[in-house]
């Protein structure tokens, strides 16, 4: 017991100490709530992604669902997505069992289920912008990864974060990366995006939300970014078979 | 003086408890007397919880023998120390010759020292004059706990009468129970995505969604039990299942089938005739009134948006048609307006109708409001005007 008290004691004096110090530095100069090489970084990694003209990139989402306020259950989701950002788009979703296509090829968007073999499609002439923002009005849908894709919400992270920080470097995959933090008094995020100068893309993103019990988080993973990818004829236009099953698709009313 | 108050608490101890309580050490003088050591002086009273009938009585007890349970403990349930007075030390100078008209409370005062002449009075109950018959005791009337200490219920000792009749313990479900049968629908949790169930007769359980303008009524899935056949019209896929149209919807990210079709229940309270349509509550709505509607909505009258549903509107342009045609502007639909609306002219060009459909109009034209003819003229209704709605 005396040795477990020492021990005990060992370990709280040198975190109190450093807290100590944490605090005491904290009075002698205190940090900026926005650590501008981080803002740089993030400019970086955004104005390089919105120049790309066309894209394509692999995803992997985790994301926990708190069930009774203490069990934590992890879900999943992935995909690929191909944009064209003159006016193309193609995704692909695996959600648990569910499958979905999404194409857009500048006159029109339809969303597939390849595995009942239904499509919905509506009519729309925009750009991708447009249409994310059109979708999730009148139809309350959320393209995959649209807030990385779309140009407009660059700033997305970083204008809505009350404080970053800068954290170091660190690697992920085997791949040299700068460890950012954001938070706001809703949400936190982490970003580890490529120490790559030419090339600084987002590797990582993690989220959590500090209201809910367990303390959700989604976690996306990004791989094999392609700023040249070799789109075919075709490919952001949907072509139903003859016993593919149209559905209506009705608005809903928003929020 | 310290020495004889010592001596006095030593006194009151030994008088308060019997020997063996002091021997033993134990000095509660209510244990003391439950176990039968009862002593002397001061603290001879009652314990609180005697009851009030069982062993109140003294010694000189009539002799009738039935006032007393039959089942009553024997000698041998008794606490058998040795230490219980006898009978002797029982007061019995004062019993008086008869009862006492009343009863003591169930938690007396202390006894008095000589036993008074009578009962105290403040009981709830006059006490029936003569001796208890046999098992007569009311029930309840004995104080809880007051069984004798260690003596439990002497085998087959149960009061005479037994539970009352018809008499089954918690949860008895006699041989053979079935539970009763409750007509559906039963009540269904709600789903895990797409909420509350609601039911239809017609259409078994479905969901509802609101849109932007208009009510999503639908299912998750086209029902099993009946033959569904796919119907392609202007681009979309339906399904036909037993006579309820079904439209395949793409709603929060899943492939869901709206009922296109009315239900029964609504088919059948739709209005069969124009005749006596009006503004109701609730509004009446069918094909009929989407035809009124569009008759007026021809003719120039605002009706709003041709719905088939009898709102203010209509009735505000069918006053006005009505005040136009030099009629009284009722709201009703009434012979004359039928006939002014041109009702009647299709009835004119139509060929004599079949025997069937003119029939079914004439049983609707009770509702006509006004005009003798009106039943005549709802006889000749013509079957695509309004009569046309599907019967159950």
């Amino acid at each position: 017991m005396k040795t477990f008290r020492t021990a005990l004691f060992g370990l709280a004096l040198p975190i109190t100490l450093s807290f100590g110090s944490a605090l005491l530095a904290d009075d002698t100069d205190d940090p900026p709530a926005k650590d501008p090489r981080a803002i740089e970084i993030i400019e970086n990694a955004s104005v390089h992604l919105k120049n790309q003209q066309n894209l394509s990139v692999n995803w992997f989402i985790s994301y926990d669902d708190i069930v009774d306020g203490r069990e934590k259950i992890a879900h999943t989701r992935s995909g690929t997505t191909v944009l064209a950002r003159e006016g193309g788009l193609y995704s692909y979703l695996e959600d648990g069992l569910k499958t979905r296509e999404f194409f857009f090829d500048g006159a029109s968007f339809t969303v597939n289920d390849p595995d009942q073999n239904a499509y919905a499609q509506i009519l729309f002439s925009g750009d991708f912008e447009n249409l994310v923002d059109r979708i999730k009005a009148e139809y309350d849908l959320d393209l995959p990864i649209w807030s990385i894709l779309s140009t407009r919400h660059k700033g997305h992270y970083a204008d809505a974060a009350e404080q970053i920080a800068y954290l170091g470097q660190t690697r992920v995959g085997g791949e040299l990366a700068h460890h950012l933090a954001l938070t706001n008094h809703d949400e936190d995020w982490q970003l580890w995006i490529a120490d790559d100068e030419e090339n600084p893309r987002i590797i990582m993103i993690v989220g959590t939300d500090p209201y809910v019990q367990g303390w959700p988080q989604f976690r996306v993973y990004f791989t094999d970014w392609d700023f040249a990818p070799e789109i075919a004829e075709g490919a952001f236009v949907f072509t139903p078979d003859d016993d593919s099953e149209r559905m209506t698709w009705p608005k809903v009313r928003s929020e | 003086m310290k020495r004889f108050f010592c001596g006095l608490l030593i006194a009151s101890m030994a008088i308060g408890t019997s020997p063996q309580g002091v021997i033993s050490l134990s000095f509660q003088p209510s244990q003391a007397e439950a176990r039968g050591h009862r002593g002397g002086g001061g603290m001879s009273s009652r314990p609180a919880g005697r009851p009030s009938g069982a062993k109140s009585r003294p010694a000189s007890r009539p002799s009738s023998g039935g006032a007393r349970p039959s089942t009553r403990p024997s000698a041998g349930a008794r606490p058998s120390t040795g230490t219980r007075p006898s009978a002797g030390t029982r007061p019995s100078t004062s019993r008086p010759a008869a009862k006492p008209a009343s009863r003591p409370a169930a938690t007396p005062a202390p006894r008095p020292a000589a036993k008074p002449a009578t009962r105290p009075a403040g009981g709830t109950t006059a006490r029936p004059p003569g001796s208890r018959p046999p098992g007569a005791r009311p029930p309840g009337s004995r104080p809880p706990g007051s069984r004798p200490p260690g003596a439990g219920r002497p085998p087959g000792s149960r009061p005479p009468g037994g539970r009352p009749p018809g008499y089954h313990p918690p949860h008895h479900r006699p041989p053979g129970y079935r539970p009763p049968y409750h007509r559906p629908p039963y009540y269904r949790p709600p789903h895990y995505h797409y909420g509350p169930y609601y039911y239809n007769s017609g259409w078994g359980w479905f969901f509802t969604a609101v849109l932007v303008s208009s009510t999503l009524v639908y299912v998750s899935d086209l029902p099993t039990e009946k033959d569904c056949q796919k119907v392609q019209e202007d681009g979309e896929t339906l399904y036909l299942c037993d006579g309820v149209l079904y439209r395949s919807t793409y709603y929060e990210d899943d492939k869901v089938y709206e009922i296109v079709s009315d239900s029964p229940e609504e088919e059948a309270a739709g209005p069969q005739t124009v005749f006596g349509l009006s503004l109701t509550d609730p509004m009446t709505r069918g094909d009929v009134v989407k035809e009124l509607q569009q008759k007026l909505s021809d003719l120039g009258y605002d009706v709003g948006t041709p719905d088939g549903v009898f709102g203010s509107s209509t009735e505000a342009a069918l006053q006005w048609f009505q005040y136009d045609s030099e009629l009284e502007p009722t709201g009703i639909v009434d012979a004359e307006t039928a006939k002014k609306l041109g009702y009647e002219q299709q009835l004119a060009d139509e060929p004599p109708a079949a025997e069937g459909s003119a029939e079914g109009a004439s049983q609707s034209s009770g509702e006509v409001p006004s005009g003798e003819d009106a039943g005549e003229t709802a006889t000749q209704e013509p079957e695509d005007s309004t009569t046309e709605a599907p019967q159950d």
